[in-house]
């Protein structure tokens, strides 16, 4: 393994581990709400469909001297937006309509990569959106043109971890533990999602408490989807390969606590990482005898997920809960 | 209802009698989801291309009746979707979800066609392989929801992607590109080949198996046992149903069902091939989910749901002719499963309409209008002092959850979902069931959906009358 590629493998594994934490955080604050939130690998593609729409829009506006990193931020407010728009359609069905919150949920991962393959073909043309080519950062740009291209610190610095809007989602992620551990709202949510008839016993507005939870899940989670896209995928098409249960997954493990679920985002980022790069990898089996090896990897950080949940799972107790007056 | 006479008038009307039929006011829910799904088909039809989006909707609408061929093509490529529909019913019976449909369908798919092409076995051989299959991936999360109470929701989903990364290597392994299925590995046509050139024996196979799944879950014990834990926990536990060997037992059949309907979609003749890939998952698993839910699990009404999700599915190659993607498609699959979600506000709806209470309906649904809005919709002018007499059944319904019974001739309106932001203690959903059945009980019961918490009440108890 040379000094480059562990600087590209460490690289890629921070940089997957910050949309890991978002989409973790998002579901976490829609479960706190209350509500299962299996909608979220739907939010996640929704999330990266707007955020790249709106940054290929402004690609023309980029190229004509517009500031390349503010078209990022842009878009990465835009995908917050798309993903929280999205997630209205899975807070309300719930939380107003007291529709099935299962069904719901797998019905918006039905919608969504439907949604993106009709929005991406009345735009393109296509099946795929590229990923925006403007928005890594160049290292002659911030002055680091002169390291060599095979150091440990370019291939770190300018593998996957070359965008700015890596800082704004690194603030997020601090922003939501504080949110949820010193604010009001945070508390508010804990009590209105624990125990609903107690909250607005003491004049919480349950219902609105509730709901925000939601949209704040959908708004991280899409905001999650895009970074992912632009840091996993070339050309995005729109289907994010289980990346929003691995997120649930993170979030049991994590027992819905920020610090605990960021943890647990960069076991999974390894994972992710290891499965990413098995075929560069040499010490790692590369399976030659069978054709396609390297897809054996891929299966890595699911039955990683498995094992984690089948671990963290508590044993169900069916009893007569306590009457309601 | 018992003799004309002494029965209300507006309570001998065709639209009261259309209330009070539970399977009426289900079928017209259905109709609801469907109609919902098929008129945001249409918006989006027009997002991506306004002038031919019209055409594009009645190719939806028509291409299964635009010939005779296309008829029977309609009816019998529905089998493989109604498998996966039985599948995903055999577990929503039984109170869970069987959301790893796909990755059994998969994994049913691959075996069958490694079947079909290595050991040119015949093609039941292949299918109940695709069945053992099938069964075994869907044994793996029944037994992590038994044993381990693993959220069977998360775990069946993820071996969803496991099954797809596993059959892509078996088949790019073993059979390779080649994957032509020929005689007597294609499921039999039975000597009925000018129904079609697709025609084969799995349509009658799979409403054979639908008809036996009903037999088994309305009329014996073993079926009840399974339903048990679905309706009641508590209850099924009471009579000593085991809950480990349901979950498993669901699982497993589920499973069986989808492995058979990946065989069914792949050893049909004139079959598309499988193409083995690591990204998406297949979508007509998704349409089972549609189905079942369509028909609100009932076996027989998936036979019906599937004949409908088939049809909709034979406009798929004119939409691409008229250039829209597949996407088109599916989007109308997502949107019945969405509104399908609804199924208690579209019944509440439904009756609504029956009893002319719409407003009603719109008002502790959506919430409170204001008085502009009200007027606006109604024509009524409200009047502070003067209490309107909508708002007292409301009321009366509201109250009569809080054990405090003025039980009127209004209360009657079946409203699902109560919500009055003027009563602040009584802010909170209920739903009351004032069915038919429910109504020859001296008591109702109110469950409330916020909390899982039942209690009962008593209905026009002196007692309770007046206050606590």
């Amino acid at each position: 393994m040379s000094i480059a590629l562990l600087g590209a493998f460490l690289s890629f594994f921070i940089a997957i581990s910050i949309p890991l934490i978002l989409i973790s955080y998002g579901g976490m604050f829609t479960e706190r709400a209350g509500v299962s939130d299996i909608a979220i690998e739907g939010i996640v593609v929704i999330g990266a469909l707007v955020g790249l729409l709106v940054g290929n829009g402004l690609e023309s506006a980029v190229n004509s001297g517009f500031s390349s990193q503010l078209a990022v931020l842009i878009s990465i407010a835009a995908a917050g937006i798309g993903g929280g728009l999205f997630s209205i359609l899975l807070g309300l069905a719930v939380k107003r309509f007291h529709a099935n919150q299962n069904i719901v949920g797998i019905a918006l991962d039905i919608i969504a990569p439907s949604l993106f393959a009709i929005m991406v073909f009345s735009t393109n043309g296509q099946t795929e959106i590229s990923t925006l080519s403007y928005a890594a950062v160049s290292p002659s740009s911030i002055g680091l043109g002169a390291l060599p291209t095979d150091s440990f610190l370019h291939s770190l610095l300018f593998t996957s971890l070359n965008q700015l809007g890596m800082v704004l989602a690194i603030m997020l992620i601090v922003i939501s533990s504080v949110i949820i551990f010193k604010s009001k709202f945070g508390f508010r949510l804990d009590a209105c999602g624990k125990n609903p008839s107690a909250a607005r016993s003491l004049g919480i507005n349950v219902d609105g408490t509730l709901f925000g939870g939601v949209l704040t899940g959908g708004v991280l989670a899409g905001i999650g989807g895009f970074v992912y896209a632009l840091i996993a995928f070339n050309s995005f098409n729109g289907e994010a390969a289980g990346i929003g249960f691995i997120a649930l997954v993170i979030m049991i493990y994590g027992k819905w606590k920020p610090g605990k679920i960021t943890l647990a985002s960069l076991l999974f980022s390894f994972f992710i990482s290891i499965s990413t790069f098995a075929s560069s990898i040499s010490w790692l089996p590369s399976f030659s005898g069978i054709a396609n090896g390297y897809a054996i990897y891929k299966l890595l950080p699911l039955l990683v997920a498995v094992i984690v949940l089948i671990f963290n799972s508590k044993p169900e107790v069916i009893s007569q809960r306590k009457k309601v007056k | 209802m018992n003799s004309k006479n002494n029965t209300p008038k507006n309570k001998r009307s065709l639209w009261y009698r259309f209330g009070q039929s539970e399977r009426l006011v289900s079928f017209s829910s259905t109709l609801v989801s469907i109609l919902a799904g098929l008129l945001v088909a249409l918006v989006f039809l027009l997002i991506t291309d306004a002038g031919s989006a019209f055409a594009a909707f009645g190719k939806i609408l028509s291409s299964g009746f635009a010939g005779t061929s296309a008829v029977f093509e309609f009816i019998y490529s529905s089998a493989p979707v109604l498998m996966l529909g039985l599948a995903f019913s055999f577990t929503y019976k039984a109170g869970l979800f069987n959301f790893g449909t796909p990755g059994q369908y998969i994994s049913g798919a691959c075996i069958a066609i490694v079947a079909a092409t290595l050991w040119n076995s015949p093609w039941y051989v292949a299918v109940v392989l695709a069945m053992i299959t099938g069964g075994i991936v869907g044994l793996i999360p029944g037994l992590l929801k038994a044993y381990f109470n693993v959220n069977e929701i998360i775990s069946s989903l993820l071996f969803d992607w496991v099954a797809l990364i596993v059959a892509f290597l078996c088949l790019t392994n073993i059979t390779g590109a080649d994957q032509t299925i020929s005689g007597a590995s294609l499921i039999t046509n039975m000597g009925l080949s000018n129904l079609g050139e697709g025609f084969s024996a799995s349509v009658i196979i799979a409403i054979v198996i639908a008809v036996i799944v009903y037999l088994f879950l309305e009329k014996t014990a073993g079926g009840f046992e399974l339903q048990a834990f679905g309706s009641n926990k508590l209850a099924a536990k009471y009579i000593g149903v085991s809950r480990k060997k349901q979950i498993v037992i669901a699982f497993v059949v589920s499973g069986a069902f989808a492995g058979i309907a990946g065989a069914f979609t792949y050893l049909a003749p004139g079959a598309s091939i499988y193409q083995p890939q690591l990204i998406h998952l297949p979508s007509l698993p998704f349409a089972g989910i549609a189905v079942s839910l369509l028909a609100s699990g009932n076996p027989i009404g998936c036979i019906f749901a599937a004949l409908l999700i088939s049809y909709l599915n034979m406009s798929i190659p004119a939409m691409s002719g008229l250039g829209f993607t597949r996407a088109n498609a599916t989007i109308i699959i997502g949107i019945i499963i969405y509104s399908s979600a609804f199924i208690q506000l579209t019944k509440s709806w439904v009756r609504s309409l029956n009893k002319k209470h719409f407003f009603t309906w719109l008002k502790v649904t959506i919430g409170d209008f204001n008085a502009k809005t009200y007027k606006a919709l109604t024509g009524i002018v409200r009047d502070k002092n003067r209490k309107d007499p909508l708002d007292d059944e409301i009321v009366e319904i509201a109250n009569s959850t809080m054990g405090n019974v003025r039980y009127s001739k209004n209360a009657e309106v079946t409203t699902n979902f109560i919500k009055h932001k003027d009563l602040e203690k009584e802010s909170k959903v209920i739903e009351i069931d004032l069915s038919p059945a429910a109504k020859d009980l001296d008591t109702y019961k109110a469950n409330d959906l916020a909390n899982e918490d039942i209690f009962e009440l008593k209905r026009n108890d002196p007692k309770n009358k007046g206050g606590k």
